[in-house]
């Protein structure tokens, strides 16, 4: 800083030196004529594509979210917020529909990758292994974590629920499940040690979850003396997850504490058996990268998987009823559930089961596991089906970095009955076919960017009649539908409030079993207490001219 | 929208460069702040209002100041300028009140009220009264490059008043230089006075054109291929809460390399944009990092903010007229504001506050010392501690920015080096020793810029196409100044 007035001003240093410009003819031509070109024809290309974006933002300029209430400054506001969600549409439309980024985005990431660097949540490890970022940052925090904002408000969530459990006799036991990075730290980077990490604020947690009422049954001194019992990886190579021995392993393991400590019976069928099987696949953090098709960069990975039958040789049952209610994530998913790649049938709840001699009383979901279980138990129970009936134990399985960074908000759990509304329910077996005006649209990940290749998101109606015009007595339909699959966005993500649709609607409850685990984004508020339902098919209507 | 965007590449820019040049030169100014305005709300619409306000107000007082000399001649687009150290009326001095008072309260209020909400509540809490301020607190939300724009828009006024520039009758003019989307959320920090004739009347040549396209596709780069990756292990370093010496010192030369790169690349970007409309924009950094001494850094680092509180606020407090001691007040005075204007929080106010001191100190030892560092040591001590103030810039709070220095002395003990492993690949160490390279050896835009061959075209349409492929794979973009 100096007071001292400079010779020539820097405007005036800036006009003399752009005046002392001196470009070829060549260099014109080239700069210009590149330049130009390649903006225009990236821009002509996504018109089309993304003219939808635009149509939608073009409609929440002029209607906002067709229904604004409250003050005009309210109201003013809630136009404003439809008119930033369009606007944020757009930009994500550029980024992640543009035929030139979706073009060239493989490449570039294969070119990356051989350079060592993954992608926005991948982290490159050597010789072939990936990890999820959100492992490093659980294992980067100190001890004081376990006093941060999230970790607090995990214990709140925690002693909420077991509060509750206590009080109808029921105990309440957690599983929350390390990141690969800290049982496998040295496929990161040669100079970490070869054994087990524990995170810095894992035991000052575990003593505060106890003392909120829970019992935490923790897996990494059974992962430590795993890891020194067998050579084989106890996790997938480019997975988030388990291998399916390590699973079955802690399955066992768990299923003996809860005989052992919580007086739980076994019932072993003794006509009950496993059937080996050889699952090859590529893990959810190689799909992440998004690699071009026929990439040999990650090879697949081959692992043996038991599949688990019952005397009749069929798949083991589950229960909505039973003395353990299991609530977990896609760490129990991971083997059940065809679409993450690695076999059905052979998962966390069918082992335990079949450990215990019992069938599972499950509420599964991938992802968001510090929430969705819990959601889906206290929505359950708030519409009067008690998961609980009979219980004496609740184990919730949850990956452990979502104490860091999962949704810890607050849930009731009251055993209630399902509210009248104005929404429709439909009766079992019934199928539905209606037209109605889209209120809202739980939001959709874009594919890739996530662990899960689908993804079910909530569509709100409201305006109904039926297809052929006629009345409807209900006014508004929640419906459950498959946003995303097989890491394409399907027609229900490109709704947007206002557009109006076509669609044939089931009862949620006859798709439960086979949609029930995908990630899904629930309706909000008191939406979440309304029947909902399963969305067969759904046909955009063109908009009135 | 950030110009390394591709909503920005590939549709406002190419509208944009069509409609001003198929537009008549009298309806461009107009065309401008329509553009501005769509280039601004794309953040929030509702801010645009704010920007509108704060601008109406200043041309209004321009005005009104101007007025007090009589009315201009008919058809003239400015106002008679006024005496410069001449008598001011009441009416005048009412108006510069009027506008200051407006762009004041808006920039404190809109950047500085939850900080102050939340020093009272820690004060109160203190004294033991924490019962009394306690329950839901209005949560005031930032809009976007208010510090610049209010800078820019206050300077009009000043310098009117001053007499340092003729008031603009013309409003569309006059809000078509606040709304200027090159610079408008992220400076450089224009003042009327220097871009008043380009607004009446500016050039557009071939040649202005194509050095544009150059410093555009320079900045690009710069922040695509540099800053993002030093960001990338800035962001891994700065997140972990220990770290071992390499990593902390890995992370701190990461996160000066991360804001130097951005932020020039920032502004490159605003001066090609600038050139493609007929616009030259100041230079707003000139290799800072090559500075010698303190006082050099901050001749060379955000040059347009620097000379903006040289002229508004170093100045006005009597510069280095009142004295020695007045000197270094002000000098520390001055940093501690610039400080302040680059966020609300106790850490950019320690870092506004050192710079302030380390400036004075520089000014006081000088020419006492004997002692004269080579260039060499000179450089790379100065370069050692604006790095080290950097760190509470980076930091979230005092306590992290205290960890953090700790840790470059090794206080983060010898766990496993995961945040090392997890930064160490040979892309982000290449891009981190690349970006030093440049920094400290490479040519600067002006000067790479200067004169265009076809050989350096090829290569600048190759750091486009590098750029662009890198921006189509990747989320992480962060923009560091978008927060200020």
């Amino acid at each position: 800083m100096s007071a001292h007035p400079q010779a020539q001003s820097g405007e005036a240093q800036a006009i003399a030196d752009i005046a002392a410009s001196r470009s070829s003819k060549a260099a014109k031509v080239l700069l210009c004529g590149g330049f130009l070109l390649l903006i225009a024809a990236v821009a002509l290309s996504n018109l089309r594509p993304l003219r939808q974006s635009w149509q939608h933002l073009a409609t929440a300029l002029i209607h906002g979210q067709g229904r604004t209430e409250g003050s005009p400054w309210q109201r003013l506001l809630q136009h404003n917020e439809a008119v930033l969600d369009a606007l944020r549409a757009v930009d994500k439309a550029y980024d992640d529909q543009s035929p030139f980024c979706v073009a060239l985005q493989p490449q570039v990431q294969a070119a990356l990758c051989a350079m060592g660097e993954g992608g926005d949540e991948v982290l490159m490890g050597r010789a072939g292994w990936l990890f999820h970022r959100s492992g490093l940052r659980a294992l980067t925090r100190d001890a004081g974590a376990a006093q941060g904002p999230q970790a607090s408000a995990s214990i709140r969530a925690i002693a909420e629920l077991a509060d509750f459990l206590k009080k109808r006799g029921i105990a309440l036991v957690l599983l929350p499940m390390p990141p690969k990075l800290a049982v496998h730290p040295e496929a990161l980077g040669r100079d970490l040690p070869a054994q087990v990490l524990e995170p810095a604020w894992w035991s000052a947690w575990k003593a505060q979850a106890q003392r909120a009422g829970a019992e935490v049954f923790d897996p990494l001194p059974l992962l430590r003396q795993w890891r020194k019992e067998q050579r084989e990886a106890l996790y997938l190579r480019t997975d988030t997850h388990w291998t399916a021995a390590t699973m079955q392993r802690c399955a066992e393991a768990l299923a003996t504490h809860l005989q052992t400590h919580h007086g739980l019976v076994a019932k072993p069928d003794a006509a009950a058996r496993t059937l080996a099987q050889k699952q090859t696949a590529h893990g959810d953090l190689q799909r992440m990268l998004r690699l071009p098709a026929g990439s040999t960069q990650f090879l697949p990975q081959e692992i043996p998987i038991a599949q688990v039958r019952n005397a009749e040789g069929l798949p083991w049952p589950m229960s909505n009823r039973g003395s353990l209610l299991l609530l977990g994530d896609s760490f129990c998913n991971i083997y059940s559930q065809a679409s993450l790649g690695w076999g059905s049938g052979a998962g966390f709840a069918e082992h335990l089961g079949r450990a215990l001699g019992q069938p599972i009383n499950a509420m599964l979901r991938n992802g968001d596991g510090a929430f969705a279980t819990r959601a889906m138990l206290s929505r359950a129970l708030q519409t009067g089906d008690d998961r609980l009936e009979g219980c004496s134990v609740l184990v919730w399985e949850f990956d452990a970095t979502q104490i860091l960074e999962g949704q810890w908000k607050s849930l009731r759990y009251e055993l209630g009955k399902a509210p009248p509304s104005s929404f429709l329910e439909l009766a079992p077996k019934s199928r539905q076919r209606l037209i109605g005006s889209v209120v809202s649209l739980s939001p959709t990940p874009l594919p890739g960017s996530v662990a899960y290749r689908d993804f079910v998101g909530t569509l709100h109606l409201r305006g109904l009649r039926t297809a052929e015009g006629g009345a409807l007595s209900a006014t508004e339909v929640l419906a459950y539908g498959l946003a995303m699959q097989d890491n394409r966005l399907t027609a229900l993500a490109q709704l947007r409030p206002g557009d109006e649709v076509e669609v044939e609607l089931r009862p949620w409850a006859e798709k439960e079993t086979e949609m029930g685990p995908l990630n899904r984004g629930e309706p909000q508020g008191d939406l979440f207490l309304q029947p909902i339902h399963w969305l067969d098919s759904l046909r955009p209507l063109p908009s009135e001219p | 929208m950030v110009f390394s965007s591709n909503l920005f590449l590939f549709f406002f820019l190419p509208l944009v460069l069509a409609a001003y040049f198929l537009c008549p030169s009298r309806w461009r100014p107009h065309l401008l702040t329509l553009c501005g305005l769509f280039f601004y709300g794309w953040s929030n619409p509702l801010f645009i209002t704010l920007m509108l306000l704060t601008t109406s107000v200043d041309y209004a007082a321009g005005l009104l100041m101007a007025g007090g000399r009589g009315r201009a001649d008919a058809g003239s687009i400015s106002l008679p300028i006024l005496d410069v150290g001449g008598p001011r009326s009441r009416r005048q001095k009412s108006a510069l009140a009027l506008s200051l008072g407006c762009n004041l309260a808006l920039l404190g209020f809109f950047k500085y009220f939850n900080f102050g909400v939340e020093a009272l509540r820690q004060l109160a809490t203190s004294l033991g009264l924490g019962a009394l301020i306690q329950g839901p607190v209005l949560e005031v939300a930032l809009p976007l490059g208010i510090s610049f724009y209010t800078f820019q828009s206050m300077s009009y006024t000043v310098d009117v008043y001053r007499g340092h520039v003729a008031a603009l009758r013309s409003f569309p003019l006059f809000i078509s230089f606040v709304t200027m989307f090159p610079q408008l959320v992220a400076g450089p920090i224009i003042r009327f006075r220097d871009v008043h004739d380009q607004i009446l009347n500016r050039s557009h040549t071939l040649e202005k054109f194509t050095r544009g396209l150059a410093f555009f596709i320079i900045g690009l780069g710069k922040k695509v291929v540099l800053g993002n990756p030093c960001g990338r292990i800035a962001d891994t370093c700065f997140g972990a809460d220990s770290l071992n010496a390499l990593e902390a010192w890995s992370g701190m030369l990461a996160y000066a390399m991360q804001i130097y790169f951005d932020f020039s690349g920032y502004s490159d970007m605003a001066v090609g944009l600038g050139l493609m409309i007929g616009f030259v924009l100041p230079r707003n950094f000139d290799s800072p990092y090559r500075s010698q001494g303190v006082t050099d850094f901050w001749r060379r680092w955000h040059i347009t903010l620097s000379t903006w509180l040289r002229d508004y606020l170093y100045v006005t407090l009597g510069g280095n007229r009142l004295g020695t001691k007045r000197t270094y007040l002000n000098l520390f005075l001055v940093m501690l504001l610039g400080g302040l204007w680059h966020g609300a929080s106790w850490n950019f106010i320690i870092w506004g506050g050192a710079h302030g001191l380390w400036l004075a100190a520089e000014r006081f030892l000088k020419p006492r010392l004997s002692w004269r560092p080579s260039a060499l040591t000179g450089t790379l001590l100065t370069f050692l501690g604006v790095s080290l103030l950097w760190v509470p810039f980076r930091a979230h709070s005092l306590a992290d920015t205290m960890n953090y220095l700790g840790f470059l002395l090794g206080s983060g003990g010898s766990g496993a080096p995961l945040v090392w492993s997890s930064i160490s690949s040979p892309y982000l160490l290449g891009s981190l020793l690349l970006a030093v390279l440049i920094a400290f050896a490479g040519r600067s835009s002006w000067e790479l810029t200067r004169q265009l061959k076809a050989g350096r075209a090829l290569m600048l349409l190759a750091l486009l196409a590098l750029s662009l492929s890198l921006l189509a794979s990747q989320s992480y973009n962060p923009f560091i100044y978008f927060n200020f």
